[in-house]
C-alpha cells in the first residue's frame, strides 16, 4: 500500500483548487493548511486533513493554530468523523467537511457559518420531528435520537444512490453499533443482498419518510 | 479538480489495482459519475468494483487504502449479482478502466 504525506495531499489540493473560475490563487501556508485567494470575497484558511477518522485529536493542532482556520477538509471519501471533533470544530467557529465542501465554500461570504448540506438536512428535519426531544452526534453520518415517550435510537444516515451490502457491512464496520440505517438519497435504494446483510446484523434499512413514521414507534 | 490531475488519480489507482490482478481475480473496475460525465471541476472520482465473492471486499479496500486515503476517491464496491439486479453500468454509463493494459 502506497503512502502519501500530509504535505502531498494538501499540494494537490492546492493545485486543484487553483483551477476553480473564482479562485485568484492558492497559497500553501504548512503542510496542512492553504490560503484561499478569492475573485468575490476575502481570502480564508482551510485545513487538510488525510484520515480514515477524525478525532478530536486530528484537529486540534489545525483548531488552534494561528492562522485562524475558517474550514477544516478531510479528504478521502471513505473516511469518517466522530462528532465530538465536529463539534469542537463549530465551537471554534470552524467549519468542517469534505473536498466538495471546500469547493463549495468558495463561493461564499462566510465560511464559518457553512454546513455541508446532507448535515444541515438531516439535522433540520430531526429538529423539526415533534417526538424527538435531542439527538447528538455520534459520528458525521450517526445520531443518538432521544424520543418522547420511546426509547432511544441509534440511526446512521447513509447518503447512498445504491445501498450495497459492502456499503452497509463498511458502514457498521466504521461506526458500529446501529438499528436503522437511513438511506437519505431521494433517489437511493438498497439492493436485494443489502437487505440480507441487514436482517444478519439486526438492522432496518428505510428511506427517509419512512424513517419519520418510524421515529412515532417503539 | 482539472482533468491533469484527474488522470493523474486514475493512473496511481490503475497501479494499485494491477497489483490487486492476482489476490482479488476476476473483479471489473470502472469510473463514473461526474469524472466521467461533467466537465466542470468535480468534486470526488467515482470508482466501482464490480467483485465475483464478497472475501474479496476487505482486499480491495486495504490495498487502495493508500490511495483512497489521500485523494477523494467514492469506492463503490458491488457483487457481480447487485450489478445485475440495478443495471448500474448500463445506467450511470460506467466506463470500464484499462487495467492490465
Amino acid at each position: 500500500m502506497t503512502k502519501y504525506s500530509p504535505a502531498q495531499t494538501t499540494r494537490w489540493v492546492a493545485d486543484n483548487v487553483s483551477d476553480h473560475d473564482d479562485v485568484l490563487k492558492i497559497e500553501v501556508v504548512s503542510d496542512q493548511v492553504i490560503k484561499v485567494y478569492r475573485q468575490k470575497h476575502d481570502p480564508f484558511f482551510a485545513g487538510i486533513v488525510s484520515a480514515k477518522c477524525v478525532a478530536k485529536e486530528v484537529i486540534e493542532e489545525l483548531v488552534k493554530s494561528d492562522f485562524d482556520i475558517d474550514i477544516i477538509v478531510n479528504i478521502p471519501k471513505d473516511a469518517i468523523w466522530v462528532g465530538e471533533a465536529i463539534n469542537f470544530a463549530e465551537d471554534n467557529s470552524i467549519a468542517t467537511g469534505s473536498y466538495g465542501d471546500l469547493l463549495r465554500v468558495i463561493h461564499l461570504d462566510d465560511v464559518r457559518s457553512y454546513l455541508p448540506r446532507e448535515r444541515k438536512f438531516i439535522e433540520r428535519g430531526l429538529r423539526q420531528h415533534d417526538r424527538i426531544t435531542r439527538f447528538v452526534r455520534l459520528y458525521d453520518n450517526v445520531y443518538k435520537i432521544s424520543r418522547r415517550g420511546l426509547p432511544d435510537l441509534t440511526v446512521a444516515m447513509l447518503y447512498e444512490y445504491e445501498l450495497t451490502a459492502d456499503a452497509l457491512r463498511t458502514a457498521r464496520d466504521r461506526y458500529g453499533a446501529f438499528s436503522i440505517a437511513v438511506i437519505t438519497n431521494p433517489n437511493g435504494s438498497a439492493t436485494s443482498s443489502a437487505s440480507d446483510v441487514a436482517k444478519n446484523i439486526g438492522v432496518s434499512i428505510l428511506k427517509w419518510g419512512e424513517f419519520f413514521g418510524r421515529l412515532n414507534k417503539p | 479538480m482539472n482533468s491533469i490531475s484527474l488522470n493523474s488519480v486514475f493512473f496511481e489507482l490503475i497501479v494499485e489495482i494491477n497489483k490487486l490482478r492476482d489476490v482479488a481475480p476476476g473483479c471489473r473496475w470502472y469510473k463514473f459519475g461526474s469524472a466521467v460525465s461533467s466537465k466542470a471541476m468535480v468534486s470526488d472520482i467515482d470508482l466501482l468494483v464490480v467483485y465475483p465473492a464478497s472475501s474479496d471486499c476487505n482486499k480491495i479496500r486495504a490495498s487502495l487504502a493508500g490511495v483512497c486515503n489521500c485523494y477523494p476517491v467514492h469506492l463503490l464496491l458491488m457483487s457481480e449479482i447487485e450489478e445485475m439486479e440495478m443495471n448500474f453500468i448500463n445506467n450511470e454509463g460506467a466506463i470500464e478502466l484499462p487495467v492490465g493494459s
